[in-house]
């Protein structure tokens, strides 16, 4: 007892010491000094529970615990006496806790069983000729059940063992089995019990779980699926295709092929495609893809291939003519070398991710490899690959048709320069990151090469202007493919001048996605008329009316809807039209909706995210409706076309 | 003008049949193939094949087992084709590349 008292008064006395000059007129511990109280203090002292009586509860059972086993071990004779007699409190004090708890607990069965009684007396009154059909009927039992239900210790509460054999303590948890005579088991009992009789029903806590949390949980799962499936263009309703579900099979049982066999380059593609989307793609897997006879290879995600995995695809194919590799971060030096010392031309090199390749690596591999190129595409690179570079292509690459370079911060108007001078181009793409190229500069490069170019796509190049776009208008014939996005400078009169009275064929894919003001201010005063408005949106449709089959004009938020109801208005048919993206333009609403249905017959996919003007449109079955603001989404009807 | 041909006098049946190679026949609601344009090819009259006829389709590429899987898929297709939110048919691991095979070859995309 002394230590315990020694324990317990050193702190009161410390706390005395300190706090004395500030609370000797505090009135709660008149007679004798004690320190300030914490508002947790003041609430267990109102709810009458007191934290030195826990303390002393716990110091017993502790005591009883080593009597106990020093009662086993040889002890002296006083020792033992001593440790009997904490023992016995310490059984009493246990003795007292448990008649109070079952006391309480038969306080509330028969509060439970009065409830049940007045509830049944109830029922009888309204039917008084009904049989009394419960006589067996055992109130007991069924206050018990509800009891236990109802005052179920919480998860995290401690509780005894309800098997009278094992009686220990644990800590009560959601996956806690009820024993089968009411009250929890602990994991081992909860075992033991399962693996008896089997697993037993989930344990329903609160509310019951087929209407309530778990049936929401497993609706919004399902509606996510369908939504995710959507944005992948697959239809809602019907069996998705066999291919796409053998696919699934086989890229959910992946370790199990060795081989696939020659199935056709169509089919291995799709199934690499699922594979890196599984983020499965590794070197256990890589050699599915990597044949021997396999002139094309696509690996959709390197990152976990090492540099030693990527030369091994230049060492298994030796007929490699065309090669897509992204996150290939270890696409180094070494791989790059290693091609450029085999006896490989590839025809078609697609790079994403590589920016562990110098500069100098880069011109070696042009020099020595570069005449056989036909189609160079280098994405995401940061500081690699610059205007050297492209002056090697220039130099090297005489053969080269399709040049892509995007998410590059390392190329200047210099480097786009020399695009220019690249005679044999015929599809050229660029995303350049921080570094601003002037509009003289691309006038150039079409005045150049416009009457070859098929495919022109610049992204973000801010301060494009109208010029470029009389340049595309005066020397391009051929183009079929055409891409301005998130050009602030370009104006409606450029692109109705670009559009009205143009030599060039009428384009398949038109991309002017963020061509609008950006003004966060005043965004709908567009006095200027910056960007895709209006006129220049109708100019494009009739222009490319015969074979256009995908339009873009995300953000455009200034073409109104006169604009969009003569584009499609009844009677106009866009024959081959299959994706329209209008997200973000305010004028969109049911009506316009309603009419691109009509006037698009093979359209399979429309976008109008943020348009919340439509509200409740029908979509035609087998068309694709994206981003409907509702809580309710795309409603279908109707047959397939 | 040229005359009309053999197939186009034949009425067409409601039900064809689709053999393997090692002689396995499956019968299928014409209506169920329609998801495959090979088969839709075959079974047209105006192409003038003899499946169009005799509304047998011999696959001489595809065994029993496989052949089987198709037959149950395009009874899933028909069954699902305006239901909701579809479970995936079961496919067996082990023969899911060849049925890929075959999905391929019938244009099952």
């Amino acid at each position: 007892m002394l230590a315990w008292k020694h324990f317990q008064l050193q702190p009161v006395k410390h706390q005395a010491k300190f706090f004395e000059s500030n609370n000797n007129q505090d009135n709660r511990g008149r007679g004798h000094i004690v320190g300030p109280q914490s508002a947790l203090t003041d609430f267990l002292a109102a709810n009458n529970i007191s934290a030195a009586d826990i303390r002393r509860d716990a110091i017993a059972r502790r005591r009883a615990a080593e009597a106990a086993e020093a009662l086993g071990a040889a002890g002296t004779a006083d020792d033992q006496l001593a440790s009997e007699a904490a023992a016995t409190a310490a059984v009493a004090r246990a003795e007292r806790a448990t008649k109070a708890k079952n006391k309480k607990q038969e306080e509330i069965l028969a509060k439970i069983r009065a409830s049940k009684k007045s509830k049944r007396a109830a029922k009888k009154s309204k039917k008084p000729d009904s049989d009394d059909d419960d006589d067996d009927y055992d109130e007991n039992e069924e206050a018990k059940r509800l009891f236990n239900e109802q005052y179920a210790p919480l998860p995290g509460q401690l509780e005894f063992c309800a098997n009278e054999e094992c009686k220990k303590r644990f800590t009560v948890t959601p996956y806690s089995v009820a024993g089968p005579e009411g009250g929890l088991l602990c994991a081992r009992c909860g075992k033991e019990l399962e693996a008896k009789d089997g697993p037993s029903k989930k344990r329903k806590r609160g509310r019951p779980s087929g209407s309530g949390a778990a049936g929401t949980a497993a609706k919004a799962s399902r509606r996510r699926q369908v939504q995710s499936r959507m944005l992948d263009g697959i239809s809602p309703i019907g069996a998705r295709s066999l291919i796409d579900m053998c696919v699934d099979v086989l890229a959910n049982n992946v370790q199990m092929a060795d081989d696939l066999g020659d199935l056709p380059d169509a089919m291995i593609d799709k199934i690499g495609r699922n594979l890196s989307k599984r983020r499965q793609l590794k070197p256990s897997t890589l050699p599915l893809f990597t044949r021997y006879e396999a002139d094309t290879v696509n690996i959709y995600d390197c990152s976990y291939l090492a540099a030693h995995d990527l030369i091994s695809i230049f060492q298994k194919c030796p007929g490699l003519q065309h090669l897509r590799v992204k996150d290939a971060i270890f696409f180094n030096d070494e791989v790059m070398e290693y091609l450029i010392d085999r006896n490989l031309e590839l025809e078609t090199l697609s790079i994403h991710g590589a920016n562990l390749i110098s500069e100098d690596t880069w011109a070696k591999y042009l020099k020595t490899k570069g005449h056989a190129l036909k189609s160079l595409k280098v994405y995401c690179t940061d500081r690699h690959f610059g205007d050297e570079s492209l002056a090697y292509v220039r130099t090297y690459c005489k053969s080269l048709e399709r040049l892509k370079v995007c998410n590059n911060q390392k190329v200047t108007s210099q480097g786009v320069k020399e695009v220019g001078y690249m005679t044999n181009l015929k599809h050229f793409g660029l995303h350049l990151y921080g570094n601003e190229v002037s509009s003289d500069v691309f006038v150039d490069l079409v005045t150049r090469l416009g009457n070859q170019l098929i495919t022109l796509s610049l992204k973000d190049v801010h301060t494009l202007d109208n010029t470029v776009l009389d340049a595309i208008h005066h020397h391009c014939t051929s183009l079929l493919k055409l891409r301005i996005m998130g050009s602030e400078e370009v104006s409606d009169p450029g692109f109705v001048r670009l559009f009205s009275g143009w030599k060039n064929r009428p384009l398949d894919f038109l991309d002017f996605q963020k061509c609008r003001l950006s003004d966060s201010v005043n965004p709908r005063n567009n006095t200027n008329m910056k960007g895709l408005c209006s006129d220049g949106f109708v100019a494009m449709m009739e222009n490319s009316r015969k074979f256009i089959k995908h339009v873009d004009v995300n953000s455009c938020r200034h073409i109104g809807k006169e604009a969009l109801e003569k584009v499609f208005e009844e009677g106009i048919e866009y024959p081959d039209l299959k994706m329209v993206e209008l997200s973000f333009i305010e004028a969109v609403d049911d009506y316009v909706v309603g009419l691109i249905f009509k006037a698009c017959p093979k359209l399979k996919n429309l976008a109008v995210f943020g348009c919340f003007k439509v509200r409740d449109v029908r979509v035609p079955k087998g068309r694709i409706l994206l981003g409907v603001p509702t809580a309710k989404g795309m409603v279908i009807e109707g047959d397939e076309p | 003008m040229a005359e009309p041909t053999n197939g186009s006098q034949i009425p067409e049946t409601k039900y064809i049949t689709l053999v393997s190679r090692d002689g396995f026949e499956f019968v299928v609601p014409r209506e169920a193939t329609k998801i495959s344009p090979a088969i839709t090819g075959m079974l047209d009259p105006l192409n003038n094949f003899k499946e169009a006829q005799t509304a047998r389709c011999t696959f001489e590429e595809i065994n029993g087992i496989v052949l089987e899987k198709v037959a149950e898929y395009f009874q899933y297709w028909y069954r699902n084709k305006d239901q909701e939110d579809v479970a995936d048919l079961e496919i067996p691991p082990e023969i899911c590349l060849e049925v890929l095979m075959a999905a391929d070859f019938l244009g099952l995309t």
